[in-house]
C-alpha cells in the first residue's frame, strides 16, 4: 500500500500548486472586473501596456 | 571616484561624532546581546566557580564565542545600516547628496566604508567583551584579522546596497533584516568557520574561509559600485 | 483556465463572444490543458504504473516531484533575475520585464516552499528526521528566504518604476549570493551525495522510473510555463488597475472641484 509520506509529498505539490494556479485565476479575475470598472468609469480605453500619465518607462 | 568616497566618508563619521548616535546607541546594544547571550547559554558559556561544571568543561568556548560575537555583529549591521540611511532622510539631505554631482559610486563607498569603520570599532568592543564575559582567548591574529576585516567591509557594502534600496520606505524597520539576513549568511557562516579554526588552532584549515570573505567583499562592492547610481535614482 | 471572456476589458483584446483573439490567450490556454493533463499522466505513472524500488520502496515515488519541483524553482529565480537586469538596463528597459521579474519571484518562492516540503518529507522517510543540515537543503532554505524577501520587497508601495528598480537590484544581489551560499553552505557540510540533479542522494533510477522522473521535469515545465503566463498578465492588469485607478480619482476629483465652484456660491 502506498506510504503515508508519498501521499502527504504528492498532495503538498499538487494541493500547493493548485492552491496558487487556483488564486492566480480569482486575483486575475478580480483585476479584470477592476479595470472594467474604471475603464467605463474613466470612458478611456487602455490598450494593454501602454504606459500611462504616470509615464512608468 | 575616490576623491568623493573620503568627502562621503568624512562626512558621514563627522556625522557620527557629533550624533553619537552608534555610540551611544548601538555600543550599549551589543554589549546587552554579550549578556543575554550568557543568559540564553547558560552553562556553556557561564562558570560558577564553585561548581565543578562538566557541560563547560566539555564545550570549548572557542566554539561557540565565534558565533556570538558574528550574530552581534549582524544586528548591530542592521542597526548601523539604519543609521546611515536616516542620516540621508533628514532635511532632505539626500537629495542634496543627489543634486550634488558627487560620483555615486564615490557616495557607495563612501557611505560603505563609515558604516565599515563603525562595525570595526564595535568588533573592538564585542572581541573585548567576550574575552572578558566569557575568558575567550585570542589565537592566529592574521587569520582573525584578515577574516574579519574582509567579513566587515563585505557586510558593510551588502548593507549599504539594500540601505539605499530600502531608503524612503515607511517599513524600513522591517524590511532591511529580512532581506539583509539570507544574502549575508555566506559571511556568518564563513567569519566564525575562520575564527572557530583559529581559536582552537586549526589554523590552516581557516585561509579557504578568508578567501570565500574576500570574494565576497569583491562582489558586493563592485556590485554597489555600478549600481548605486541606479539606486539613488528618484523614485 | 481562462477568465470569463465576456467580462474582460477591452484592453485585453478578447472579443465579447468569447472567443480568444490573442495569440497569448490561444497559447496559454493550450498550456493549461497540456499541464493538467501531463500532472494526470505523470500522477498515473508515478502512483500506479510504476512498481516501489528495490531498495528504497515507496518513497522513490517522491523522486516523481521533488527533484523537478526544484528545478523550476531554481529556473524560476534565474528569470527573475535576468528579467531584472534586462529591466534595469536602460535599452531594454520595459514594464513588461518588471511584471516578468515579479511574476517568475512569486512562482519560485512557491515552488522553492513545495521543495523544501518535499524534501523534508523524504528526509523523514528516509533518514528518519524532519531536517537536517546539510549543504543542499540549506542552500535551498537560504533560497527560499532570499527570494521571499523580494517578494516581500514587491508588497511595498511605491511607484510602478521605483518599486520595478528595487525588484531588479534586489533579484540581482540574491542572484550574485547564490554561488556564495551555495560554496560556503557546501564546504560547511556534505551530506547530499555528488550528484547531478537526476540522481539525489546517489539513488539509482533506471528504466520507467526514469522515464516517469524525466517526465515529471517535463511536466512541472509546462506548469511553470502556463503559471508565467497567467501571473504575468495579472502583474500588468494589476499595475494598469493602479495607474487608471489614479487616472479615474484625478478626473472624479476634479469633477467634484467643478461643483464645489459652483455651490461655493452661498
Amino acid at each position: 500500500m502506498r506510504d503515508g509520506y508519498v501521499i502527504a509529498g504528492w498532495v503538498l505539490a499538487l494541493a500547493g500548486i493548485g492552491m496558487y494556479a487556483y488564486r492566480t485565476v480569482i486575483r486575475t479575475r478580480q483585476v479584470a472586473a477592476q479595470l472594467l470598472a474604471i475603464e467605463s468609469s474613466t470612458g478611456d480605453d487602455r490598450s494593454a501596456g501602454s504606459a500611462g500619465p504616470l509615464g512608468d518607462a | 571616484m575616490f576623491r568623493d568616497a573620503l568627502l562621503v566618508l568624512g562626512k558621514d563619521l563627522r556625522i557620527e561624532l557629533r550624533a553619537k548616535v552608534t555610540l551611544r546607541q548601538v555600543a550599549p546594544f551589543v554589549v546587552t546581546v554579550l549578556v543575554l547571550f550568557a543568559f540564553s547559554l547558560d552553562r556553556v558559556l557561564v562558570r560558577d566557580v564553585n561548581v565543578a561544571d562538566t557541560i563547560t568543561d566539555s564545550v570549548p568556548v572557542a566554539y561557540v564565542v565565534p558565533g556570538l560575537i558574528w550574530l552581534a555583529l549582524l544586528f548591530a549591521l542592521l542597526l548601523v545600516v539604519a543609521r546611515s540611511v536616516a542620516i540621508e532622510e533628514e532635511d532632505g539631505a539626500g537629495d542634496a547628496l543627489r543634486l550634488s554631482g558627487l560620483d555615486p559610486a564615490g557616495i557607495f563607498l563612501g557611505k560603505a566604508a563609515a558604516v565599515a569603520v563603525q562595525l570595526l570599532a564595535l568588533e573592538v568592543l564585542l572581541v573585548g567583551g567576550s574575552m572578558l564575559f566569557f575568558q575567550a582567548r585570542l589565537a592566529a591574529p592574521a587569520l582573525l584579522l584578515s577574516a574579519t576585516l574582509l567579513a566587515t567591509i563585505g557586510l558593510a557594502a551588502v548593507g549599504t546596497c539594500y540601505g539605499a534600496l530600502s531608503s524612503g520606505l515607511r517599513s524600513r524597520e522591517t524590511l532591511l533584516p529580512v532581506l539583509v539576513m539570507p544574502v549575508v549568511a555566506p559571511v556568518v557562516l564563513a567569519g566564525v568557520q575562520a575564527w572557530q579554526k583559529a581559536l582552537s588552532g586549526e589554523v590552516g584549515d581557516g585561509w579557504p574561509w578568508v578567501r570565500l570573505l574576500m570574494v565576497f567583499a569583491v562582489v558586493y562592492l563592485s556590485f554597489g559600485v555600478l549600481a548605486y547610481g541606479a539606486l539613488l535614482e528618484e523614485s | 483556465m481562462t477568465t470569463p471572456s465576456d467580462q474582460l476589458p477591452a484592453s485585453t483584446g478578447v472579443s465579447g463572444d468569447g472567443r480568444p483573439q490573442s495569440r497569448i490567450q490561444t497559447v496559454s490556454y493550450l498550456l493549461g490543458l497540456a499541464s493538467v493533463a501531463s500532472l494526470v499522466v505523470l500522477t498515473v505513472l508515478g502512483l500506479f504504473v510504476t512498481g516501489p524500488d528495490e531498495v528504497q520502496g515507496e518513497v522513490v515515488r517522491l523522486l516523481y516531484i521533488h527533484p523537478a519541483t526544484a528545478w523550476v524553482a531554481y529556473t524560476a529565480f534565474g528569470v527573475t533575475s535576468f528579467a531584472g537586469l534586462m529591466w534595469l538596463w536602460p535599452r531594454t528597459r520595459r514594464p513588461m520585464w518588471d511584471h516578468i521579474a515579479g511574476a517568475s519571484a512569486s512562482i519560485g518562492v512557491v515552488f522553492t516552499g513545495i521543495t523544501l516540503g518535499l524534501g523534508s518529507i523524504w528526509g523523514r522517510a528516509t533518514w528518519g528526521s524532519w531536517w537536517v543540515w546539510d549543504a543542499r537543503v540549506t542552500s535551498t532554505l537560504l533560497l527560499f528566504l532570499l527570494y521571499a524577501g523580494v517578494v516581500a520587497l514587491r508588497q511595498v508601495p511605491s511607484s510602478l518604476e521605483a518599486r520595478a528598480r528595487r525588484t531588479a537590484i534586489g533579484a540581482l544581489i540574491a542572484f550574485l549570493d547564490v554561488p556564495l551560499v551555495h560554496f560556503s553552505v557546501k564546504w560547511w557540510k556534505t551530506l547530499h551525495q555528488e550528484a547531478s540533479v537526476l540522481q539525489p542522494s546517489g539513488v539509482q533510477v533506471h528504466g520507467l522510473q526514469l522515464v516517469t522522473m524525466l517526465f515529471s521535469f517535463l511536466s512541472f515545465t509546462l506548469v511553470y510555463a502556463w503559471l508565467m503566463i497567467q501571473r504575468t498578465r495579472l502583474a500588468r492588469w494589476e499595475d494598469q488597475v493602479l495607474a487608471g485607478g489614479l487616472d479615474a480619482a484625478i478626473e472624479a476629483r476634479q469633477a467634484e472641484a467643478g461643483s464645489d465652484l459652483v455651490g461655493s456660491s452661498r
